[in-house]
């Protein structure tokens, strides 16, 4: 019987790391180690203990539902808006090609566990999806990443498609994403930002797996995340390729999910979260090469 | 001090909201913002021409990199930075403190020892600065902040532009004549040297109270900056006039180095922080209070009571602390309210022996920490630990009494923190049970770990505590992850491994998750056994939906793992159905009123729980304890009591181990957490100790024998047995 058990315990430690580096402060807890902080803060209570009581006054990135798209063409039009940039997801992004999806389409993953696209069903007003990549570079093979915006109808229909990639993960923990790759072992869970598990939109998914390409060796990694703001989903998913060391994969991840975080703050701004117009700071769309090849 | 944000300002700025205006020039605008965390933080957003300058963003990234390496007490540590954003930007920790400008305007120039202490503190932060290969150039009064332990050094190097402070084409001085050396007078590139000719500076307006080279128009500064001796007849000490003297060379080489200026400045005083005048100390305190009432912070229950009567810090905490006069305050919670009502802080001398115990034998408290949104685990957590101490209490000869002392949040994150503020401020208490659920666990467990109190959790099963807390937070509840799985081993030791439909009713909390995602791995890859799952979103009414197609797909199994209400309902619809298959709720349902609420179709259902019901079981240890409770409390032991009881015990054990010998001594607080983390404590009906994560961890078969079956019978929760009693009953 206790052959099992490794398995429970591996996975409660991966419950704990999950949880420093969800969101977009995986960036803090990964690359800033706390140590510093706590150095330099006095242990006395007056100094230390004040910030954290106003903790629950933080609220998630959100878009309420009397501001989003109602239509298919406004949502069209808002995805489309977005000013994601190559440079969000870390220096020396590029487009891909092909850089856009049809927004009168997304991804639904079959019976067979297959990714296939298809026409939107009604309760979706637009998906687009665009596509990035960190060019294969000193023996490095290229780290690919998708983003993608989903206008649901309302905010029910964008709690149950979060619930239904909760799902699928557990239905489906292998999945063939195309005719070449496919991901393993996939691992999931959502944070709703009430939980206080580090979230910083209504609900933050993570999904981590091990991704395949067929006619290449060796096993890489795969990451997913998905926020809901409102009836809002932005979804983005890393794919890492060979000759990246963990650490540096763990990297791309956080800086993904920085990148994820850039365009969830971009709608928390249009969503009428305070500051009017505060799409401006990312929207410069003619800058999107922009931090290529920096170093 | 601060301004509310203007309507062009971002309401985020990557992980930090902002929430004040801290000030504007030039450069940008420095924003007050909170990360995730709800740590403060400081955030300068560089605008204008600054931003499109491509060598500015490179030196901006590179600088930004150095600064996150310096690790020095006395530098303000950077928290984040992005040189690649449209708006570059960097964060620091937010300090609430006055300036030394502040500090002196308002209370004159600082004592010699203070001046001399403080400067000694800032040529520490120089020379890690300076090794890091950055320097400030800037160093002035205004970006020297004053907390309680000392000073923080602000704004350095980073986020400056090189020639911020040369002259420009107009003739104008952008930065701050009357601090900066003479060669960046001259327009000529700041060095290290630079740094400690501007500390000279300003170690002389603490001493004077006036700039060495006075005040007036920037040029004239500038000018005299260059060619003019300062003025140094303020400052009396000699040696210190004279080491002053040489940091205001006009050669640089002449000029010590920061280590070697801290030596000197070492030499006569003692090596511990800074000794502030009182009135200083009382500004800070005051200005702590007010860097803390931000907007939209809910006001907050006001325990006055707790404010007056607040003894003062153990001492023993912190060996290398200082001995000094300092701030008392209460906590943050209390903090916080004390400055809403408008009440005063209050300062405590230090120098008195406070450690004298009044009686003949000293007394400590237990804290226990409930929650008002959980009923069952606080009542029993308060009913365990008035328990244990009693016990306690009970033994002649004892070396110390014990009280218990229960504060309860309301199942929220800045509740829980109030409650553990209030606890860790309170010298007589020695440890903690508790929190009993999972958000005020993840929250409290920040600022227990920040002052060192040792707390265990007996009913919570998320470890996410450990991240913030990897000291003195520990778990003795199992996780809830693991026990998913063990609804699958129910299943396949009683040979009813079918076709499972598993519900993850998101309404449930992420706990649920946990449990689900475990049992799906279990049965389907464990046990190679069919799962067919299903997800139920939040505040959709989607869980007969989900009951209804797991029957339409032929489930032999059922597991509905979500909130009471919902299980209720699924019992009705199972028990409508027909459906004569296994059903597992999840386990925070235990003990719940599931049994009454349910009614007859909620018979049969089980929970796997390792929450032990002792009066089943016939050892000694169960036996006696069940005795105990029912001769206190009239009552058989709830679910959740045989552990909440042995927690505490442990507690006290470990507790009674870090009492020093000697009479009149306390026990350091931070000794049992350490203590803690290798304990094994024989407990009731299970063997406690702990994992990498501070967690819950048994060894060999110990979880089958602490796992139990629990079944709805009769109206109530009935134990069945063990995992092992099955396993060794199959065997």
């Amino acid at each position: 019987m206790t052959e099992w058990r490794p398995v429970v315990a591996a996975v409660a430690g991966t419950l704990l790391l999950a949880g420093c580096t969800s969101g977009a402060d995986g960036k803090d807890a990964d690359r800033q180690p706390t140590a510093p902080t706590q150095d330099a803060k006095p242990t006395d209570s007056a100094g230390t203990s004040a910030p954290e009581t106003a903790e629950e006054e933080n609220e998630p990135y959100t878009m309420a539902e009397e501001r989003a798209p109602r239509t298919r063409a406004d949502a069209v039009e808002f995805v489309r808006g977005l000013g994601t940039r190559p440079d969000h997801f870390g220096t020396g992004f590029r487009k891909a090609s092909p850089y856009e999806s049809d927004p009168g389409e997304w991804a639904v993953l079959d019976e067979e566990c297959v990714w296939q696209r298809e026409p939107l069903p009604r309760t979706v007003l637009a998906s687009l999806t665009r596509r990035f990549v960190l060019p294969a570079k000193g023996g490095k093979g290229p780290v690919q990443v998708s983003l993608t915006v989903t206008v649901h109808r309302d905010t029910k229909a964008a709690r149950r498609d979060m619930a239904a990639s909760l799902q699928e993960a557990l239905r489906c923990p292998d999945q063939r994403l195309n005719a070449t790759e496919r991901v393993r072992g996939l691992y999931s869970r959502a944070d709703p930002f009430s939980e206080g598990r580090n979230g910083v939109t209504d609900d933050d998914l993570v999904e981590t797996g091990t991704y395949l390409v067929d006619g290449v060796k060796g096993e890489f990694v795969f990451d997913w995340f998905k926020y809901r703001l409102g009836p809002v989903t932005v979804a983005a998913t890393d794919r890492v390729g060979a000759g990246h060391s963990k650490e540096e994969a763990q990297q791309i991840a956080s800086d993904v999910a920085q990148g994820v975080a850039h365009t969830a703050a971009e709608i928390d701004g249009i969503g009428g979260n305070r500051a009017p117009g505060g799409g401006g700071k990312d929207s410069t769309g003619d800058s999107d090469e922009k931090g290529a090849g920096d170093e | 001090m601060s301004e509310p944000l203007i309507p062009s300002d971002p309401s985020r700025i990557a992980g930090f909201r902002l929430l004040r205006r801290l000030g504007a020039g030039g450069m940008g605008v420095v924003y007050l913002g909170r990360d995730a965390d709800g740590t403060l933080a400081a955030v300068k957003v560089i605008r204008g021409e600054s931003a499109g300058d491509d060598e500015f963003r490179a030196r901006f990234a590179r600088e930004a990199e150095l600064a996150r390496r310096v690790t020095n007490r006395w530098v303000v540590p950077v928290l984040g930075a992005d040189a690649e954003a449209a708006e570059p930007w960097l964060a620091t920790a937010f300090v609430p403190g006055p300036s030394l400008v502040e500090a002196v305007a308002e209370h004159g120039p600082l004592p010699i020892t203070t001046a001399r202490s403080l400067g000694r503190l800032l040529a520490e932060a120089l020379v890690d600065l300076h090794a890091a290969g950055l320097v400030h150039r800037d160093v002035k009064p205004a970006n020297v902040l004053l907390a309680l332990d000392g000073p923080r050094l602000i704004d350095f190097g980073v986020a400056r532009a090189e020639d911020d402070i040369a002259l420009t084409a107009s003739g104008m001085v952008v930065g701050s004549p009357g601090f900066l050396s003479p060669e960046q007078a001259q327009g000529h590139t700041a060095t290290s040297a630079s740094d400690v000719f501007s500390l000279g500076s300003v170690l002389a307006y603490a001493l004077t109270g006036r700039p060495p080279f006075g005040t007036g128009a920037p040029e004239a500064l500038l000018y005299r900056t260059v060619h003019d001796e300062p003025a140094l007849d303020g400052i009396e000490d000699e040696d210190t006039r004279a080491l002053v003297a040489r940091c205001l060379s006009k050669e640089p080489d002449e000029r010590p180095s920061a280590e070697e200026l801290g030596s000197l400045l070492a030499e006569d005083g003692p090596d511990d922080g800074l000794r502030l005048p009182d009135p200083v100390a009382r500004m800070i305190a005051a200005r702590s209070a007010e860097g803390l009432a931000l907007p939209d912070v809910e006001p907050t229950e006001v325990d006055r009571s707790a404010a007056v009567t607040l003894p003062a810090e153990p001492r023993d905490e912190v060996p290398s602390r200082p001995s000094r006069r300092r701030l008392l305050l209460a906590g943050g919670g209390l903090l916080l309210a004390a400055s809403g009502a408008g009440a005063a802080v209050l300062l405590a001398s230090r120098d008195d022996d406070d450690d004298k115990p009044t009686a003949s034998r000293p007394t400590y408290v237990l804290g226990v920490h409930t929650s008002e949104s959980a009923d069952l685990v606080s009542r029993v957590s308060e009913r365990a630990a008035r328990l244990a101490v009693a016990q306690h209490n009970a033994a002649p000869g004892r070396a110390y009494d014990l009280k218990v002392r229960v504060l309860r949040d309301k199942g929220d994150a800045a509740g829980a923190q109030q409650v553990a503020s209030r606890f860790t401020a309170d010298r007589d208490v020695v440890a903690v049970l508790g929190p009993v659920t999972e958000l005020p666990m993840r929250s409290a467990a920040k600022v227990y770990g920040q002052a060192g109190l040792a707390h265990a959790s007996s009913t919570t099963g998320q470890q996410d505590y450990y991240v913030t807390s990897p000291k003195v937070s520990f778990q003795t509840g199992v996780a809830h992850a693991s026990l998913g799985a063990w609804i699958a081993f129910h299943a396949q030791m009683t040979g009813r491994l079918g076709r499972l439909g598993v519900v993850l009713d998101r309404s449930g909390g992420t706990t649920i998750q946990d449990q689900t995602t475990l049992l799906v791995q279990q049965w389907r890859d464990g046990f190679g056994a069919e799962v067919v799952p299903r997800v139920v979103a939040e505040e959709t009414g989607d869980g007969p939906l989900a009951v209804r197609e797991l029957l339409a797909a032929d489930v032999t199994a059922l597991a509905y793992l979500g909130p009471l209400d919902a299980t209720v309902a699924a019992a009705g619809q199972l028990a409508e159905a027909g459906f004569d298959g296994p059903r597992w709720m999840q386990h925070l349902l235990h003990g719940s009123d599931f049994p009454k609420r349910a009614g007859e179709a909620g018979e049969g259902w089980y929970v796997i729980d390792a929450a032990v019901d002792p009066s089943a079981l016939t050892s000694k240890e169960a036996r006696e304890f069940t005795a105990a409770w029912r001769k206190r409390y009239g009552a058989a032991p709830e679910p959740y009591a045989a552990e909440a009881y042995d927690t505490a015990r442990l507690l006290l054990a470990e507790f009674a181990r870090t009492v020093p010998k000697r009479k009149g001594r306390r026990p350091a607080r931070a000794a049992l957490g350490e203590r803690l983390a290798e304990a094994k404590y024989q407990g009731i009906a299970r063997t406690y100790a702990f994992g990498d994560y501070h967690q819950f961890t048994t060894e060999n078969d110990g979880w089958l024998s602490g796992t139990y079956i629990h079944e709805v019978r009769d109206g109530r929760f009935q134990q069945l047995g063990s995992l092992a009693d099955l396993s060794s009953a199959r065997g």
